[in-house]
């Protein structure tokens, strides 16, 4: 990924999306979402590059690395909540937006529910 | 006559076994009492880096996993600032993340230190009970009676305190460090700073008693300060937190008290106190160090959250580190007494 070719893809795609929802205001939000996959798509070597930095640390390990899975797919869901909900945002759809936002709230936590029995038993197990 | 023998070495392996020594002896490879008579401090030096080597491995993959979340926490940076909520709880998962990895291996260093230190006071205080009778019997009631058996009695008081009170409480702020992390909306650090104050106000009680019964009449000390000394005195007194001072101040009486050992057990008493002593306070200072590592990356990729309960974390190993330290110390000095008692 070339952040300048990133750069210059997105003003320009910025541009025309606004320039294309003066007329077509469905086709702008189109180009919108398209831009952004494709970004995301460039984006996505890079962010795979760092996935296999942490996960080489954690396979040289001998430790619990089951917490590796856990916060890449965390991650994961940030990142396409956020998308999804300034996508439904900036098409003037709040309500949608907010419920995209709710719906990854939820899967975090559903995620990070195994993670919350853990500590609680560990600290549980402290005390007594 | 091979009855008698047999009997021995039987007894012998039997006392060590359930003292707990032959597990300390093994990790020196040590499998008999003719391999410690005939031990030299080299093998000693190189058997214990051997310990601290295998020491070092668990902490340092502690770490790197820990640098792992790090890293996967400083990925969700560009989250922070648009979209609070979801953000903040990504913080609550990558914390939860590095709790569980590092809590394991802490609660263990807690659990073997607090198992050592426990094991040293128990035989303390059977020492100190068994060396008095043998005095009594062999006719020395005045030394028996006297300052030095009070001291003795103290240091059995101190280290019961620092084993049975201090690192209790020092786990249960550990617990506490991990739940304040967690959930910023419960601030427990009010809670975890007064059980640290409370703890290192008890133990700077404790060496300040200690110092001044020491000071009122010194049975075990060497001779002035030279500036190597003072040197070494000044290096503990930053090195050790909290009590790094009174720690300091004890120096010449442990060096006295060693020196007192090496006199009548030999080199071999020396060895033992290292061997039983070095490896806690190892362990607890390479945690100490690691999670302070540890702390310095998170905030460099501006974590807070995981900065926040590293920080904790860090200021816990510090108060068990300075419990254990002080513990070492006392632990000892009356040993030297001891010794002092049975040589005058």
């Amino acid at each position: 990924m070339h952040i300048e070719t990133s750069v210059i893809f997105c003003v320009i795609g910025c541009i025309l999306a606004l320039l294309l929802k003066q007329y077509q205001k469905v086709q702008g939000i189109l180009l919108s979402i398209g831009i952004c996959v494709i970004v995301m798509m460039t984006a996505l070597p890079e962010i795979q590059r760092i996935f296999d930095t942490a996960q080489n640390i954690y396979a040289q390990s001998h430790l619990d690395g089951a917490y590796f899975g856990i916060l890449c797919k965390a991650i994961g869901i940030c990142y396409l909540t956020q998308l999804g909900t300034d996508i439904c945002k900036d098409s003037g759809e709040n309500a949608i937006g907010t419920a995209v936002e709710l719906c990854g709230r939820i899967l975090l936590v559903l995620l990070s529910l195994p993670l919350f029995l853990t500590l609680a038993e560990t600290v549980l197990e402290m005390m007594t | 006559m091979n009855q008698k023998n047999y009997d021995f070495d039987e007894t012998l392996s039997e006392l060590l076994n359930a003292s707990g020594t032959d597990d300390l002896l093994q990790d020196f490879e040590i499998s008999g009492t003719t391999d410690i008579t005939e031990m030299q401090f080299s093998d000693f030096m190189g058997d214990f880096l051997g310990t601290v080597q295998n020491q070092i491995h668990t902490p340092l993959e502690t770490l790197g996993l820990l640098t792992g979340v790090i890293i996967l926490s400083a990925l969700a940076g560009s989250l922070r600032n648009q979209k609070q909520n979801i953000s903040q709880i990504y913080e609550i998962i990558t914390v939860l993340c590095a709790a569980g990895t590092a809590v394991r291996p802490l609660t263990d260093v807690f659990l073997h230190a607090s198992e050592i230190l426990e094991n040293s006071a128990n035989f303390m205080l059977a020492f100190s009970a068994v060396y008095g009778g043998i005095m009594t019997a062999g006719g020395q009631v005045t030394a028996a009676a006297g300052y030095q058996s009070a001291m003795v009695i103290l240091c059995n008081i101190a280290l019961e305190i620092a084993v049975r009170l201090l690192f209790p409480f020092l786990t249960m702020s550990l617990a506490m460090s991990l739940i304040d992390a967690v959930n910023p909306a419960v601030s427990l650090a009010g809670m975890i700073k007064l059980i640290q104050k409370i703890t290192v106000w008890i133990l700077g009680f404790l060496m300040a008693l200690f110092l001044g019964f020491l000071s009122v009449k010194s049975i075990v000390s060497v001779s002035a300060d030279r500036v190597g000394t003072k040197a070494i005195k000044y290096a503990i007194s930053g090195f050790v937190p909290f009590v790094g001072g009174a720690v300091s101040d004890a120096y010449s009486a442990v060096l006295g008290s060693m020196n007192m050992l090496k006199s009548t057990a030999g080199m071999i008493g020396v060895l033992g106190v290292m061997a039983l002593l070095l490896p806690v306070l190892t362990e607890l200072f390479l945690y100490k160090f690691l999670i302070a590592v540890a702390a310095a990356a998170s905030e460099l990729f501006d974590a807070s959250a995981l900065t926040r309960l590293f920080r904790n974390l860090e200021a816990v190993l510090s108060a068990g580190f300075s419990v254990a330290v002080s513990f070492s110390v006392m632990f000892i000095i009356s040993t030297g007494i001891m010794m002092t008692l049975g040589s005058s």
